[in-house]
C-alpha cells in the first residue's frame, strides 16, 4: 500500500507584499546632484571638460566570494491550535532545507537580538544587520477551526529593509513537512530566481545484508531523508535503477525475477503497477521522455547492445542505434530532441549525443577513462556522468557539446548521478572498499553543480541508485 | 540637472577619473567590495550576466545609494534569475562589512559616485 498523497494544499497567495521603497534605488540621506551632466551629453567627446565634478570613476568587480547567505529563520509564532509546535518544527525544516542547499547559512538562535514574538509587523532591521543577517524569515502557524493547518510566512531583505515574499499555505496537519518544503522552495525561488528542489522525493534502492546475500528493496523518502517507506512488499526479487517520470507520479524500475529482468511502471499515488515487459539483456531500467509518453532503453542481443525507444501507449518499439557496438544508458535532453548515451564504438566507452530518432551520433567526451551513465540536466545546460580513471570513479558534468568538463566528486566508487529538478544539485551513490570481511558500505551523496557542498544524504540502511523526483504537484 | 547618475557618461568623464584615481586605489575599492559579493558559481552556469551599479558615497566612503543602470533594470523586470543576480550585487554594496570603501586621495568630486560593473567572469 502506497502512502503518499497529502490532502491537497489550497495554497493561496497573500500576494507579493508591496515594497515600502523602491528596491532598485536606496534613497540617500542627502541627494547627490550631478550638476550639468545633461548639458554635456551632446558633443562631449569633442569638448572634453576635465572638471572634477564630471569625473566618472568606473571599477569592475570580477571576483566574488562563494559564501552562503546568512539568513535567520525565526520560529513561526502560534496562530491557532498546536501553533507553537508546528511553528517551531516548520521553521526547523525550512532552516535545514536552506542550510543543506549550501546557498544559505542559517544563523543560530543564540545570536538573535530581536526575538520572534517581538517582530510584529516589521522587523528591527538594525538588529539583524548587527548579526550580519542578509535575509530574515518570519511566520505564523496553527490548526484552524476547519482542522487545516494554516501557515503564513514572510521573507525580508534586511539591507533593502523590505518584505520581498509572503504567502499563506494550508493543508491537513499531517502534511506539515510538505508545507515547510514549499516555504523553502518559495524562499529559494525569490532569492535565486529559479525553481526550488525541496518539495521533492528520492526513490532509491535500500540495501541490507552481507555482500553475498544482499537484499535490495525499492524505497522512497523526502529529499531530506524524512518519511522513508518501502514501495513494495519484501520479496526475494532484486530491484534496480528506478527512474522518475518527469510529468507524472510514475516510476520505472527493474526487478530480477528468476534471473530474468522485468521492467515495471508503478504509480506512486495509486500504487497501481504494470509490467512493461520481460527484457533479457537489460542492465538499466528505461528512462522516460520529457513528455512521459515514451521510454528509451538498451537491450543486449547477440553480443551487441542496442538502444530502443518504446512508445508507452502503442508499445511500438523503434531501434535507434545500429551495429555491433555496446550502446547503453540513454537519456533524453529536456526538449526531447536529443539523446545522450554511452558507447564503445570508438574503443573505450565514451559519451555520444544523437538526435532522438537516432540520427547523427556525435562523440562529446574525449578525456581519459571510461565514461558511463550520462544524464541530461533538466535545465538542459549540462550532462552529468560517471567516469572511471586511475583506479577511481568520479561524477562530473560537461556541456552537451562536450566542453567544460568538471569532476565534482571522486572516490573508490562514485556512480549513478541524478539531477534535482532545478538542475542545481546532483545526487549519486558512493560505495566504499570492502572491509576485511567482504562487506561494503553504499550511501547516497549530493553535490552542487559548482562542486561545492558535497555531503551525505542519510538513510537508515545502505542505499544506491537514487532518482530525484520532479517538484511534487 | 539630473538625479540619474547614468544620465550622461562620456569618455572624457571616464578619462578625468582615470587621471585622478590610481589603479591601486581602484583595486582597493574592488578588493574591499568583492568579499561581500556572495555569489554561487552554480547560479552563473550558462549565463553572461553582469550589472552596472552607480553607488553614491559620502566623503567617508560610506555607500548611501545604489542605482541600477536603466538597461539592466529593464532586464530585471523580464528575468527573475537576472533580478536575483542583481540583488546579490546590491547586497554586496550595502553589506555593513563592505559598504564603507577606502577613499581615494583625489578630490571628492571625482569619486562621489562610483560606477561599478559586477561581472563574475572570474567566477564562471
Amino acid at each position: 500500500m502506497l502512502h503518499l498523497p497529502m490532502p491537497r494544499t489550497a495554497a493561496s497567495a497573500l500576494g507579493r507584499p508591496s515594497p515600502t521603497r523602491n528596491h532598485l534605488t536606496v534613497e540617500p540621506s542627502r541627494r547627490q546632484l550631478l550638476v550639468g551632466l545633461a548639458a554635456t551629453t551632446a558633443g562631449a567627446a569633442v569638448v572634453a571638460p576635465l572638471s572634477p565634478a564630471l569625473a566618472q570613476l568606473q571599477i569592475d568587480i570580477t571576483r566574488a566570494n562563494p559564501q552562503p547567505m546568512p539568513i535567520a529563520v525565526l520560529d513561526f509564532v502560534p496562530q491557532g491550535n498546536d501553533g507553537q509546535r508546528y511553528g517551531r518544527d516548520i521553521a526547523q525544516v525550512v532552516a535545514a532545507d536552506l542550510e543543506r542547499s549550501g546557498l544559505f547559512r542559517p544563523i543560530e538562535r543564540g545570536a538573535w537580538i530581536q526575538q520572534p514574538d517581538a517582530v510584529g509587523v516589521q522587523p528591527r532591521y538594525s538588529d539583524w544587520r548587527a548579526i550580519n543577517a542578509q535575509a530574515l524569515v518570519t511566520g505564523g502557524a496553527g490548526v484552524q477551526a476547519d482542522g487545516r493547518l494554516r501557515v503564513e510566512f514572510r521573507l525580508w531583505d534586511v539591507f533593502g529593509e523590505q518584505s520581498i515574499e509572503g504567502q499563506i499555505l494550508a493543508a491537513h496537519p499531517s502534511s506539515w513537512r510538505r508545507i515547510a518544503h514549499k516555504v523553502s522552495d518559495l524562499i529559494w525561488k525569490r532569492v535565486t530566481g529559479e525553481d526550488g528542489h525541496f518539495d521533492t522525493e528520492i526513490v532509491f534502492i535500500s540495501e541490507s545484508g552481507p555482500t553475498n546475500a544482499r537484499r535490495k528493496r525499492l524505497a522512497i523518502m523526502d529529499q531530506d531523508g524524512a518519511n522513508l517507506r518501502f514501495l513494495l512488499p519484501q520479496t526475494r526479487d532484486i530491484m534496480l535503477t528506478p527512474r522518475f517520470s518527469p510529468v507524472t507520479r510514475d516510476i520505472t524500475y527493474m526487478s530480477y525475477f528468476n534471473n530474468r529482468p522485468r521492467v515495471y511502471i508503478t504509480n506512486l499515488d495509486t500504487g497501481q503497477q504494470e509490467l512493461l515487459g520481460d527484457f533479457s539483456g537489460m542492465s538499466f531500467a528505461p528512462r522516460f521522455s520529457p513528455d512521459g509518453n515514451r521510454v528509451v532503453m538498451s537491450l543486449a542481443e547477440g553480443g551487441a547492445t542496442t538502444i530502443y525507444e518504446l512508445d508507452l501507449r502503442s508499445r511500438r518499439r523503434v531501434q535507434l542505434t545500429q551495429g555491433r557496438n555496446i550502446d547503453t544508458s540513454p537519456s533524453y535532453a529536456p526538449d526531447g530532441r536529443r539523446i545522450v548515451f554511452n558507447s564503445d564504438r570508438g574503443g573505450a566507452p565514451h559519451l555520444y549525443v544523437m538526435g532522438a530518432d537516432g540520427s547523427n551520433p556525435t562523440r562529446i567526451s574525449f578525456g581519459q577513462g571510461r565514461y558511463s551513465t550520462p544524464v541530461w540536466s533538466p535545465r538542459g545546460d549540462l550532462i552529468a556522468f560517471t567516469v572511471q580513471r586511475g583506479g577511481q570513479f568520479g561524477v562530473g558534468v560537461m556541456r552537451p557539446d562536450g566542453t567544460g568538463e568538471r569532476i565534482l566528486s571522486e572516490s573508490f566508487l562514485d556512480e549513478g548521478p541524478t539531477w534535482s529538478p532545478n538542475g542545481r544539485v546532483i545526487m549519486f551513490f558512493r560505495q566504499s572498499p570492502s572491509d576485511g570481511r567482504g562487506n561494503q558500505r553504499s550511501r547516497l551523496m549530493q553535490v552542487n553543480i559548482s562542486g561545492a557542498n558535497l555531503r551525505e544524504v542519510p538513510t537508515p540502511e545502505d542505499a544506491s541508485d537514487p532518482a530525484w523526483s520532479p517538484l511534487i504537484p | 540637472m539630473s538625479d540619474n547618475p547614468w544620465a550622461a557618461v562620456t569618455q572624457s568623464q571616464i578619462a578625468a577619473a582615470d587621471a585622478a584615481v590610481s589603479g591601486a586605489e581602484r583595486d582597493a575599492i574592488s578588493g574591499h567590495i568583492y568579499p561581500c559579493w556572495n555569489l554561487d558559481a552554480g547560479a552563473m552556469q550558462g549565463t553572461n550576466y553582469r550589472v552596472r551599479l552607480a553607488l553614491d558615497v559620502t566623503r567617508e566612503g560610506r555607500v548611501t545609494r545604489a542605482t541600477v543602470h536603466p538597461e539592466d533594470e529593464a532586464r530585471m523586470a523580464r528575468e527573475p534569475r537576472y533580478r536575483s543576480f542583481v540583488e546579490t550585487a546590491r547586497r554586496a554594496a550595502f553589506n555593513p562589512r563592505c559598504s564603507t570603501v577606502p577613499v581615494p586621495r583625489a578630490p571628492y568630486e571625482h569619486w562621489r559616485t562610483l560606477f561599478l560593473t559586477f561581472d563574475p567572469r572570474d567566477v564562471r
